[in-house]
């Protein structure tokens, strides 16, 4: 076969034209020389020689020779030079969802890609037509025909080259389709692009599915699928009447199909039915959450104090024969996984506060700052969410999970302390519905534990539990893990914000620079240090002998751990107790010496505002006037009393001389007043 | 006196005709010698590059004059020859004229061995020879040769007077429309591709059957 030499030459092997057209290769030969300078007859278009071939220019060949061994420039069909596979159908095609919905199935969008990428070469093959056409002046009648007959030609050369088929229409939709194909493309070829075919035949329409749901969803009476069923069966036969309670829409038996049982209760059961349906039927959120909602998936924090998850609980044990069990509210640090802070009670309503101040006094005592954010449940933390919890007084951020169990992560702790720990402690009780067989309830009796008992047998556990091994690094214990991975980044506490809503109020007053709470006399201190001298002096002037509030935070050991004074509502300074010192000069230590001088300097800052102030003052006096009587109409007679004389003073006039006689100054130019006058 | 013949001597009587074969005795049968043809078409739709492909057809049974009055022998009629109607200089037994006056043809005609296969290209140049009642008298006075007639169209008829008696008298009438002869006359009729490519691409891969 000739074959493509370069750009648009084609070559011809001399075993193709010898012995068939020229007997011998000489023959040949002589030919290529004889027509070698000449404008015609047949040329070589390669010396052969060397381990190459002599080739000779196809086109140079007469043509009869040129028919019989077939040009393969030469296109077999006038849509072929134009077809290619398209690049961008795949794509397409791939992408594309059906009504929004479902992806094409592989076969379909293989069948597009073909049809996408004969219709392209439809259209390149119609502007070189509509272009010779004119070149031809030939009229463009027929056009869109003739084009539609070589879509229809073109499937015997896709079924012999590409061994495909086309699922063109040929008919009259072809020019439908080919209009179609100009203005939407790659959309035109698929059917059903919306996927609403296929609904005219169904059974079970949208308006008959919303009808089952509804009856489903709104009756009070929680109707099983099954009484759905019935209740349809009883509307379509004229028994029950279906309507619309907002519209008063009467609905037509006639509208509806028949439908059975099995076909109504799936429909109910599908998921997207039931996502809507079971929320207004059950009511209880936590399971329809479990049931329906995603959850978010989040990394574990590695650093302790990055967030504390809190939650209240009741161990699985009694304390009394009613079975009350206790209220623990427990915090614990999620990287570390240590219970960081536990209060309990028998009530959950009083624990909570106290559950707050224990985290801080927990913390103030290890030394360590407040957990950055707070994880915690809604219903009782809601009250303090403007208060306590506004981000940036006590946490940074909080996260008040309303009503979601799977949003707190404590919730996996307890599940820890309930089945590891605690459950082969005396006492335990199971769920009756535990997913376990193992932790379902047994036929033991409840054994009743007496409160204080129960209480230290819980902490106890929480010692172990946070003295066992850290998930992920089984050689320290999840109390290591909480001490050595704190987070640098962590606020300290805010305690002018945070003592207003936790601390004990106490109303006191400030006598001679001291302050008395709890009966014992506290020096005034800003940040953790007794003032002196000026700033001492400052604070003084503001509370000295008035009575203000002490907002002050107890201690585990009952001791005052910060007491902070507001006055008018407005935080002023800190009282700390002051350092004593030994009476008997021979005892004293180091320590001593230093409170011996702060406390000397305590009192010194106020002799030495004393002095100034004293100083300040001139010696200036005051000779009082103001008559004490109204009058000296009550007199007794035989008291002797001062008396003014009758004479009056003599007054000695002034000298004549001294008198000043005024003469205005007298000017040429007249007033302009005098115009008035 | 004109005489008069018998449906028996009719049926008997014979003509010399071309022994076609392929493509071409599909579309035009056997056809008879010494009668008048015409091809006719729009500009560029390869009217010259059929009738050389049809001349070296014809010259393989006689031997053709081709007269490009026309075009002459320039080279773009040469190229048309070479390139395009690819005619093969050692089979094609045509001559060639360029635009000789129909006097000079007669007396090419009027030789003892006149020519027996004759090409204008075209009939817009012999228009004021051929015209009132010549064309008649000249195609009937040589009957022995065939006439090949190339003319212009214009809205779709061939162009001059002229040419349009000519297609009311030609035998063969093949008119060129986009690298397409369609055929028509005293023949099967069909269509014969000048360049299937082209043809092709015009009317669509329907021209083929």
């Amino acid at each position: 076969m000739p074959y493509i030499y370069s750009n648009k030459t084609v070559a011809v092997e001399v075993e193709e034209l010898v012995p068939r057209f020229w007997k011998k290769i000489q023959s040949l030969q002589q030919e290529l020389y004889r027509y070698k300078d000449k404008p015609f007859g047949i040329k070589r278009l390669q010396l052969g020689g060397n381990g190459r071939k002599l080739l000779v220019d196809f086109d140079s060949l007469p043509s009869d020779i040129q028919d019989s061994l077939g040009d393969p420039r030469k296109a077999e069909h006038p849509l072929q030079p134009f077809f290619e596979w398209d690049s961008e159908a795949p794509e397409y095609y791939s992408k594309f969802k059906r009504g929004g919905t479902t992806i094409l199935k592989s076969d379909e969008q293989e069948r597009y890609i073909i049809n996408a990428s004969v219709m392209q070469a439809v259209l390149k093959l119609e502007q070189a037509r509509i272009q010779e056409r004119l070149k031809m002046k030939h009229t463009l009648v027929g056009l869109t025909e003739s084009l539609r007959y070589d879509v229809e030609s073109f499937q015997n050369y896709l079924r012999s080259k590409h061994e495909v088929e086309h699922t063109l229409p040929v008919s009259i939709r072809f020019k439908e389709l080919l209009k179609d194909f100009k203005q939407n493309k790659f959309l035109a070829l698929i059917k059903d692009p919306t996927g609403t075919g296929k609904q005219n035949a169904r059974k079970v329409d949208e308006k008959t599915e919303m009808i089952l749901n509804a009856l489903f969803k709104n009756q009070i009476h929680k109707p099983t699928p099954t009484d759905i069923a019935r209740n349809y069966d009883a509307f379509l036969n004229g028994y029950a009447e279906v309507y619309n309670e907002d519209t008063g829409e009467m609905y037509n038996p006639k509208d509806f199909k028949k439908l059975s049982p099995a076909t109504i209760i799936n429909y109910i059961n599908k998921w997207e039915n039931t996502l809507a349906t079971y929320k207004a039927r059950s009511g209880d959120r936590q399971v329809y959450m479990g049931k329906f909602k995603p959850h978010h998936q989040m990394q574990m924090p590695t650093m302790a104090g990055s967030i504390i998850s809190i939650d209240d609980r009741q161990p699985p044990f009694i304390y009394n024969k009613q079975g009350d069990r206790a209220w623990f509210y427990l915090g614990v640090d999620i990287a570390s996984q240590a219970i960081t802070t536990v209060v309990y009670g028998k009530s959950k309503e009083s624990i909570l506060i106290d559950f707050y101040r224990q985290m801080v006094r927990n913390y103030t005592e290890w030394g360590y700052c407040l957990p950055n954010e707070l994880e915690c449940e809604s219903s009782l933390n809601s009250s303090y969410k403007d208060t306590l919890l506004r981000p940036g007084t006590m946490f940074q951020k909080v996260k008040i999970e309303a009503n979601n169990a799977r949003g707190k992560y404590i919730e996996r702790i307890n599940g820890k302390l309930r089945y590891e720990i605690e459950k082969t402690a005396m006492g335990w009780i199971a769920r009756p519905k535990a997913k376990s067989e193992a932790n379902q309830l047994s036929s033991e009796k409840k054994t009743v534990i007496p409160f204080d008992i129960l209480v230290n047998e819980r902490m106890l556990e929480i010692e172990q539990f946070n003295n066992s091994a850290h998930p992920d690094n089984p050689a320290i214990s999840r109390w290591d893990y909480f001490e050595q991975n704190q987070h640098a980044d962590l606020k300290p506490t805010n305690w002018e914000l945070i003592l207003p809503h936790l601390g004990h109020k106490t109303l006191t007053s400030c006598n001679a620079g001291y302050v008395k709470l709890q009966g014992k006399k506290r020096a005034i201190a800003q940040n953790g240090k007794i003032l002196t001298g000026e700033a001492l002096i400052q604070q003084m002037r503001v509370i000295e002998g008035k009575e203000f509030e002490v907002y002050w935070l107890d201690g585990n050991e009952g001791q005052v751990l910060k007491a902070l004074v507001y006055f008018n509502g407005r935080f002023v300074c800190e009282i700390m107790e002051m350092p004593r010192y030994n009476r008997a000069t021979i005892e004293r230590t180091a320590a001593d010496e230093a409170a011996l001088q702060l406390q000397s300097s305590y009192v010194a800052s106020v002799d030495l505002f004393e002095k100034r102030q004293r100083s300040k003052i001139e010696n200036v006096q005051i000779i009082d006037n103001t008559p004490k009587t109204v009058n000296s109409n009550f007199r007794f007679k035989n008291v002797k009393r001062y008396e003014a004389r009758e004479e009056p003073a003599e007054v000695f006039t002034d000298d004549q001389d001294d008198e000043i006689l005024y003469t205005p100054q007298q000017t040429a130019v007249p007033s302009w007043k005098r115009n008035f006058m | 006196m004109a005489r008069a013949i018998s449906l028996k001597t009719l049926y008997e009587k014979r003509y010399e005709v071309y022994d076609f074969n392929g493509p071409w005795l599909d579309v035009l049968g056997n056809p008879e010698k010494g009668k008048v043809w015409l091809i006719y078409g729009d500009e560029k739709n390869g009217k010259t590059m059929f009738a050389l492909k049809l001349a070296e057809y014809l010259s393989q049974f006689e031997p053709v004059y081709y007269i490009s009055a026309e075009e002459g022998t320039g080279k773009s009629f040469q190229e048309n020859a070479m390139k395009r109607a690819k005619l093969d200089v050692k089979k094609a037994n045509i001559k060639f004229l360029e635009y000789t006056e129909l006097d000079e043809v007669e007396k090419i005609l009027s030789k003892r061995k006149p020519p027996k296969t004759m090409f204008f290209d075209n009939i817009t140049v012999y228009n004021d020879e051929l015209a009132y009642g010549r064309f008649r008298k000249f195609t009937m006075k040589y009957p022995k040769t065939t006439m090949v007639f190339i003319a212009h169209e214009e809205r779709g008829e061939p162009y001059t007077a002229t040419a349009k008696l000519c297609k009311r008298l030609a035998r063969y009438i093949l008119r060129v429309k986009g690298m397409t002869a369609f055929v028509s006359g005293s023949c099967p009729g069909g269509t014969i591709m000048i360049d299937e490519q082209s043809a092709q691409l015009c009317h669509g891969s329907q021209i083929k059957n």
